[in-house]
Formats: structure tokens, C-alpha cells, sequence
């Protein structure tokens, strides 16, 4: 901890602080714009960063990598488009909040538990970084089978709101359009019929864009046809009231930074998977509010952005102690760790380079809440423009933005078609979150059931044989059971 | 007393089980459950592997069950159903998104973009004038943005050479 505080002021000189900032808001703009990923941010400034000392260029890498899930949250809390996985969760409610013409006091939320989650999550990677990396190597495939599928269930059952049956089958929906391409441990076709373009499968940002952006471009259109223009206000900037509101929620920020924390340390869980366990825990614990979540509920908003960004921080423990990359943003940033002869190992923390990125990580939550506020501004200014000129930017985004992703027209089809199929979805009242949600975690409940399945010689009962995953499926159990008897408590005082 | 508890309950798991479309499970259900069938067994598959059929069978089962307990219980249901007030259908927009999507890559990002901007705007009441301007100032940011930062190719007018060919 000394040798992290002796770190700090070596950064804090302005040729660092600079390049640093300045590539922090290149990553803010970059993530947030639908289509452009944050692994593109991070890859266009890796050269960029050659040309400098090397303790700027790894600020400039790590600075970059950890804007993407805040700004993946900006298009996500104004237009309904999350930039990111992780961005998901917080879309039900921040964007709720928008429509409530208190977008912008959602995003300072939001960034606000994004760099004090980033900041907690940093320090609890400094402490147990040992000791989570050894509780990460004991998971075994089917703990990982019981986590994503408890992730599963508590983001099926929050984001349903009062139709859980409804929510059920479009998780089972959208775990089925998961399946279609090859099969990931077989390499056998699955529901192509015969088009060579649906091998690579239903690519997972084009059917995000298509399910939450292009959808709410035709019922926004719908709305103006009938009413008059409308527009969604930003409303006003209020950074105390926004850091009052984090601070009376601050138990529910200290349960999803642990929650992220414990999530992210595991090997490919992700911050997804740690954003929607966060939220549906923040409304398990919260009785008197649970009605209100995905109708804009602070905790909603605070509870998912902070456990993400949490998460994002202890991805790193795996990739610093073992060098296992956990997404493709970690592989670059280890790829560039190698170019300056820095090991991940054991030997990484007691050389002194583990404290020298610790600080790094530390100080860029901090220079997060600059880089994050020209974000908010600026999008803030954007969505008062005519609503029509706003509608029809978020159809050109998303159509360049899908193609963006493999440069393919057939990504631009999938789009539109989720497009139709949300608008579908929406007019039946069916919720859309456990559709996306069925497509992040249901390939991994099925990779994981399957290895599992293989290690264990076909022996089913291995499925709860140890601990961690006996207490998941009981979990697991206990919650289906809650949210089905919560259905029908509600239905029988409507009948009656 | 007895009878009403369990008439009630009934009630309760009908009034639970009607809500949705069923044909919005009841297609995809078929269509996956089917076509579970038709996935072959891979020669390098383990013998302890259930296959990757086995989830998909699954799945196409369980939005066949969703589906037609939406059905029985609308059939079930006691008097009139309350139907959902579902909202119009943009028509128009989803036309103009579908033409707009079809012509890029015959007519190039550019122009197809150029021609959707305007008659979108037109449609959702902005102003000609303003429109124009947004379309070209949108064109000129994704240029500058995808392909002069990013290197994305966007797809070019090449309707000449299709008509050539």
C-alpha cells in the first residue's frame, strides 16, 4: 500500500496527466457512440501511445479501457442504445429517468458510482487479489453453470417487473437466437438453413442496437404521428443533489461494489453478468422500492453502474496474476503490457510494477469524473435538438454502427429485424431485458453445463457436488419460487 | 370453501398464464423445436456431451409450453378477455428504414443516407431547410468518425456495375 502512494505523485506530472485525459475523453466519445466499441477506442490508441513515455502510454491504455461501460451508459440512459453489455442493466431505469427529463442528473449518478465503484474496486483488488485468485482457480464449470444461471434468473425476475412468466420466455427467446451458428464446443451448424451468413451466429450488438434503439425509433415516431413533436429534456446539472442521492443510497453501492468485486475476479463472469446480479440483489434486498425498479428507481441506477465498473477493476485480477485476458479490451491492454517488459505473475506485485498500475487505475476513476462530465455535457446538448433530427441520427448510427461491427450488411438485417421484433415484443407488454439477457449468459450456462457434463463422465450429480454450487442451486431454486408465487400473490389480489 | 379456494386459484394461474401473444412463443417454439431435430451428431462430440441439440430441444419446448398455456388459459379464461391496446404500427417509417437499408448497397452510403435524412425529417416535421443541413452535417461526422478515424469501408454507389453485369 506504501509503494502505491509513492506511485501516485510520479503521475501526477502534466505530461502524463495530459495524454491521459485527453485519451480518456477520446474513449468517452468513442464508447459512446453506438457502434464503436471500447476495444476500438483502446486499439486506435495503442499507437498513439508508442509515441510517448512509457508511464503515459500505460496511463493512456488503462485510462481508455476503464471509460468504456460509463460510456457505453450515455447512449443508453438518453436514447435507449446501450454502447456495452454492461450497460444493460442500467438502461431500464436510467432511461425511465430521461423520459423524466432527468437524464443528465441519471448519468452524474451514474458516473458517480462509476468511479467510486471503480475506486472501491480497485482497492479491493489490492487486498485480495491473492485471495480471490485462489477462490477463482477452485470454480469449477458447473459453480460457473450455477452463477451465470442465477444471474440469469435474478435479471429475468427484476427486469420483468409484474409479467416474470412473460420474462421467462423471452430470456428462453433470446437464449434460443443465441444457439443459432456453430456450436461452440463442436463446431456443428446450428439453425442456419443453409445461409452461410448465420454461421458466425446472431452477432450480439447488432440485435442489442436493433431490440432497444431501432424499436424505440418506431414507438417514438408512433408517438409523434399521434401528439405533437416531443423532445426528451436533459433537465438540469446538479452534482451535489446527484452526490446527495449516491450517499443515501450508499448501502446499496457497498453491496453491488462487493458484488462486482466478487464477479468480476472470476475468469469470463464479466461485468454484465456482475451489472445484473447487482441490480436484481438491490431489489431482492429493497421490499418497499421493488415495485418501482424499471420505472426509474435510483437504486437501479446506482446499483448496476456500480457493481460493472467494480467489476471491470477485479477483471483485472485474473489477467494480473494468471495473464488471462478476460475480454478482448484486457488482451490488448496485457498486449501492451508485454511491449514494456511487464510480466502478469506473482512477480508483477513484489517488483513493484503491480503497485505502479494500481495507481494507475486508481487515479484514472478519479480523472473519469472530468472526462465523463464533457460526455454528459455534450450529450446533453445534443438531445435538445428537434426530436425528428434525433430520431433519424439514431437510425443512421445504428445502421452504421451495425455495419461497423463486420462490416456486413447482413449485421444492418439483424438489426432491423430485432427492431421489428422489439416493437412486437413491446406492444404484447412482453419486457425486452430478459431477451438480451437470455443472449449474453444463456451460450454460457450451456458451454459450462456441457464441460461440466464432460469432466464429470456424465455424472449428473456432480451438477451440486461442491459447495459453491450447491448454495447457487438452492439460490437458484429459492428465486424462481419467489418470483412465480410473487406472480400469482398479485394476479389472485387483482381476481379477488 | 374448499371448491372456492380452488376455484380461485384457478382463476389466479388463468389470469397469470394469459397475458402476451401466444403466437409470438408458439412460432419461434416450433421453429426451434423442429429444427433441433435436424442438428446432426458431430464425430469429435464426447460420449458424456449431451449434444448441441440438447439445450435447443429444450428451449423450443419450453416457448411451445409458454405459448399454448397463453392459448388454454385465453380459452379458459371467464368472460371477455381484456385485450392489450397494442399501438399502431409506424408504417411509414419502417418503410422508409427498409428502403433506406436495401439501397446502400447499391446506391452507396452517401446518397442512400442523403435521400433517408430528408424524407425522414419531412415525416417527423422538421423543417426542409434544417433538415438538409442535418442530413449533410450527418453524413459529414459518421465520414469523419468511421471512415476517416476508424477505417471503416461503408459501402460505395456501385449501382453501375450491377446494371454492367
Amino acid at each position: 500500500m506504501l509503494e502505491l502512494f509513492e506511485a501516485i505523485p510520479s503521475l501526477l506530472s502534466l505530461h502524463i496527466l495530459v495524454p491521459w485525459l485527453l485519451a480518456m475523453v477520446f474513449g468517452v466519445f468513442v464508447g459512446s457512440t453506438p457502434g464503436l466499441t471500447a476495444t476500438m477506442a483502446v486499439a486506435l490508441i495503442v499507437p498513439f501511445s508508442y509515441q510517448l513515455d512509457k508511464e503515459a502510454a500505460l496511463a493512456m491504455v488503462i485510462g481508455v479501457s476503464f471509460t468504456a461501460i460509463f460510456a457505453g451508459d450515455i447512449p443508453a440512459t438518453f436514447l435507449r442504445i446501450p454502447g456495452t453489455p454492461a450497460s444493460a442493466a442500467a438502461t431500464l431505469d436510467a432511461h425511465e429517468l430521461a423520459k423524466n427529463g432527468r437524464g443528465r442528473q441519471a448519468l452524474l449518478v451514474n458516473l458517480l458510482c462509476s468511479a467510486l465503484g471503480g475506486v472501491g474496486g480497485v482497492i479491493l483488488l489490492i487486498y485480495l487479489s491473492p485471495a480471490l485468485a485462489k477462490v477463482a482457480v477452485g470454480f469449477g464449470a458447473f459453480d460457473y453453470f450455477w452463477l451465470c444461471l442465477l444471474g440469469l434468473i435474478l435479471g429475468v425476475s427484476v427486469s420483468s417487473g409484474r409479467r416474470p412468466n412473460l420474462g421467462l420466455l423471452a430470456a428462453a427467446l433470446g437464449f434460443a437466437f443465441a444457439m443459432i451458428g456453430r456450436d461452440p464446443l463442436t463446431n456443428q451448424e446450428r439453425f442456419t438453413f443453409g445461409f452461410s451468413a448465420l454461421e458466425e451466429g446472431v452477432s450480439f450488438i447488432p440485435a442489442m442496437i436493433g431490440l432497444f434503439g431501432m424499436s424505440e425509433v418506431f414507438r417514438a415516431v408512433c408517438k409523434i404521428e399521434a401528439h405533437p413533436p416531443d423532445r426528451i429534456t436533459a433537465g438540469p446539472f446538479r452534482p451535489i443533489r446527484s452526490l446527495g442521492l449516491v450517499l443515501r443510497h450508499f448501502p446499496t453501492f457497498l453491496q453491488s461494489l462487493l458484488t462486482g468485486t466478487l464477479v468480476g475476479a472470476l475468469p469470463g463472469a464479466g461485468a454484465d453478468v456482475a451489472a445484473w446480479g447487482a441490480y436484481g440483489i438491490s431489489e431482492k434486498t429493497s421490499p418497499k422500492e421493488s415495485d418501482n425498479f424499471g420505472k426509474g428507481e435510483w437504486k437501479g441506477v446506482i446499483a448496476p453502474t456500480s457493481a460493472n465498473n467494480a467489476a471491470v477493476a477485479a477483471a483485472w485480477i485474473p489477467a494480473l496474476v494468471f495473464g488471462i485476458p478476460g475480454d478482448a479490451v484486457t488482451a490488448i491492454v496485457l498486449g501492451v503490457f508485454l511491449v514494456y517488459d511487464i510480466t502478469p505473475g506473482v512477480e508483477l506485485f513484489s517488483s513493484g510494477q503491480g503497485s505502479f498500475i494500481f495507481a494507475i487505475a486508481l487515479v484514472t476513476q478519479l480523472l473519469l469524473i472530468p472526462a465523463g462530465l464533457l460526455g454528459i455535457q455534450f450529450f446533453s446538448q445534443l438531445v435538445r435538438l428537434p426530436r425528428g433530427m434525433v430520431l433519424t441520427s439514431v437510425v443512421v448510427f445504428s445502421v452504421v454502427g451495425a455495419f461497423a461491427m463486420n462490416n456486413s450488411m447482413v449485421d444492418v438485417w439483424v438489426m432491423f429485424a430485432f427492431g421489428l421484433l422489439g416493437l412486437r415484443l413491446e406492444n404484447a407488454k412482453v419486457p425486452l431485458a430478459p431477451l438480451i439477457l437470455g443472449m449474453i449468459l444463456g451460450p454460457k450456462v450451456e458451454v459450462y453445463l456441457r464441460q461440466g457434463l464432460i469432466a464429470a463422465n456424465g455424472d449428473v450429480s456432480a451438477i451440486v457436488a461442491s459447495v459453491v454450487s450447491m448454495v447457487m442451486s438452492i439460490m437458484f431454486i429459492l428465486t424462481v419460487l419467489l418470483t412465480l408465487s410473487r406472480q400469482l400473490v398479485r394476479k389472485k389480489d387483482e381476481v379477488i | 370453501m374448499l371448491v372456492n379456494n380452488k376455484s380461485s386459484y384457478i382463476q389466479t394461474i388463468v389470469a397469470a398464464c394469459s397475458q402476451g401473444s401466444a403466437s409470438l412463443w408458439l412460432i419461434p417454439g416450433c421453429v426451434f423445436f423442429a429444427a433441433s431435430f435436424q442438428i446432426g451428431t458431430p464425430l469429435i462430440q464426447s460420449k458424456y456431451d449431451p449434444g448441441p441439440s440438447f439445450i435447443s430441444m429444450l428451449l423450443g419446448g419450453l416457448l411451445l409450453v409458454g405459448g399454448v398455456g397463453i392459448l388454454v388459459a385465453r380459452f379458459m379464461a371467464k368472460g371477455p378477455t381484456r385485450r392489450l391496446r397494442s399501438t399502431p404500427l409506424p408504417i411509414k417509417m419502417i418503410g422508409i428504414v427498409l428502403a433506406y437499408i436495401a439501397s446502400i448497397p447499391f446506391i452507396g452510403f452517401q446518397f442512400s443516407t442523403l435521400v433517408f435524412g430528408i424524407t425522414s425529417m419531412a415525416i417527423l416535421r422538421v423543417s426542409p431547410t434544417l433538415s438538409c443541413v442535418a442530413t449533410a452535417l450527418l453524413i459529414f461526422v459518421v465520414h469523419l468518425v468511421f471512415v476517416e478515424m476508424f477505417g471503416i469501408q461503408l459501402p460505395e454507389f456501385s449501382l453501375l456495375e450491377y446494371v454492367g453485369s
